[in-house]
């Protein structure tokens, strides 16, 4: 199939963008790196009366550290964000992320704002973002607001940004000197979505014990969860053998109530268990068992 | 609508519909058939070009959205070095059978290599994983893009 005819528009600032949104409103879809919205116009799930091409708006495009984080750009490409010193420097796993995203051709292109405005729940940016904490900034032509991604991540594919809004940036959150972040991928074919991603995000009080962990599983159709609050129970507890191994089962048993237990999803907590040790002997600086990151 | 898009170095005026992608205009308008379509969803890489020098997925792009920016495609009229070397060696390496993958692994490679002259197999690899053959089985495929990243760096350390 082919797309559908529509018009098109390539705007070169911020302002005229929101302007054009609000006149347009839902007539009108948003093409940044294309490498979803594409296909999706070519098998004709959508079939909108306009296209709005953003790549041309550079105000859009900037990797900023900040005295309260990171700031990237909607139109930074995930190819960017891989190659990035800076964001080597302030969020390793957030750059290793980037550049796991597919293939080399598709990070060139793609966005990371396209990237969580999608919201696919296989997506390495969005896991990123919910681990993380980011807020993303939303103009429109009402005007500027900051919102945190896990409040508008609601389900697969729904990133509920409110009428006429766009994501300018986002921005991750500084991180205490404390934190080790640490990743675990599981491909089933090369080039294309992970069937699995896991992270853990571990910060270590100063004996060294647990004083924040916060795991997001990317995992079946599900909107992946931040797992935060149920670990509350363990903090200052030395993140041991014994300790990691209770998280495991916390996960696994979370993850199993969500993505079902038939053949798929029994293999997918399978291979979960194992990532899980390994992502949790990494972050807990355990480098004979952990892959670190 | 009529555009100007730079193919190969050279302004062409087409006449195109916002709605049609570059790998139509490239094959239908331009006869430029070296660039092939297979998935036409981003995933086989048959039809990857460079724009403004990167590799990009021509079925994920629309012609109108090239006015301003330079496509390549394989009939490039003065192929780089990195092409010339890609080229060489699949030839002696035979890293093609049918050859309908070979123009998007061979474009996304002259890209790579350059960027990466000192790109080990398992990062060859990896990149590969975004250009699906049916026919080869890859092996003789990495050998080759290994041997023209080996004859690359010779000729840079002359
Ligand atoms: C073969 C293939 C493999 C892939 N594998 C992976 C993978 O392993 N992991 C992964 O994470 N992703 C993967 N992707 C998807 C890729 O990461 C895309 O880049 C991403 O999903 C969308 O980003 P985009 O910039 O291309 O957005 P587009 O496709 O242009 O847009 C996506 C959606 O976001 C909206 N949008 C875009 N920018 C904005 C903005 N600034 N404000 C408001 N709305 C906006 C659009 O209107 C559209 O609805 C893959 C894609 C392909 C083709
Ligand atoms: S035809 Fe474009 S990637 Fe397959
Ligand atoms: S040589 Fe036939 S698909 Fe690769």
């Amino acid at each position: 199939m082919k797309p559908a005819p529509f018009s098109y528009h390539r705007l070169q600032t911020v302002a005229e963008l929101v302007g054009l949104k609000a006149r347009l409103g839902d007539a009108a879809v948003i093409l940044a790196g294309g490498q979803s919205l594409v296909p999706m116009l070519t098998l004709r799930l959508s079939r909108p009366e306009h296209v709005i091409d953003v790549n041309d708006i550079v105000e859009m495009d900037h990797i900023l550290p900040e005295q309260d984080g990171l700031r990237i750009g909607a139109l930074v490409r995930h190819q960017h964000v891989a190659e990035s010193a800076v964001v080597a420097t302030h969020l390793p796993l957030l750059r290793r992320m980037a550049g796991g995203v597919g293939n080399y051709a598709v990070r060139q292109r793609g966005t990371i704002g396209g990237s969580l405005v999608l919201a696919d729940p296989a997506a390495h940016m969005p896991l990123a973002a919910l681990l993380f904490d980011a807020r993303l900034v939303l103009r429109s032509a009402r005007g500027v607001r900051t919102a945190a991604y896990r409040d508008l991540y609601r389900s697969p594919l729904n990133c509920a940004l409110d009428a006429g809004e766009v994501v300018v940036s986002v921005c991750f959150p500084r991180q205490p000197e404390a934190m080790r972040a640490v990743a675990e991928m599981f491909h089933v074919t090369a080039g294309s979505f992970p069937a699995l991603i896991c992270a853990v995000r571990l910060v270590a009080d100063a004996q060294g014990g647990l004083a924040g962990l916060t795991i997001v599983v990317a995992a079946g159709a599900v909107r992946p969860p931040v797992m935060e609050g149920m670990f509350d129970d363990l903090r200052g507890v030395r993140p041991d053998a014994a300790l990691r191994g209770e998280v495991v089962r916390r996960v696994v048993a979370h993850m199993g109530g969500l993505i079902g237990q038939d053949a798929a999803g029994r293999y997918l907590l399978s291979v979960l268990e194992g990532r899980m040790a390994m992502c949790l002997a990494g972050a807990a600086g355990d480098t004979k068992e952990g892959a670190g990151a | 609508m009529i555009i100007s898009l730079t193919v190969n170095g050279e302004v062409r005026d087409v006449a195109v519909e916002p709605h049609y992608l570059l790998s139509d205009v490239l094959r239908d308008r331009l006869d430029l058939t070296a660039t092939h379509v297979g998935c036409e969803q981003g995933i086989c890489g048959a039809c990857t070009v460079l724009v403004d020098g990167q590799p990009a997925r021509a079925c994920l792009l629309f012609a109108v959205q090239m006015e301003g920016h330079a496509v390549t495609t394989l009939e490039g009229g003065a192929p780089s070095v990195e092409l010339r070397a890609l080229r060489a060696a699949f030839h002696t390496h035979h890293a093609q059978q049918c050859g309908f993958c070979t123009p998007g692994i061979l474009m996304t490679f002259a890209a790579y290599l350059r960027d990466h002259p000192d790109c080990d197999e398992a990062g060859v690899r990896a990149v590969l994983g975004g250009n699906l053959c049916r026919c080869t089985g890859y092996g003789p495929i990495v050998r080759a893009i290994m041997a023209a990243s080996a004859a690359l760096r010779e000729v840079a350390d002359v």
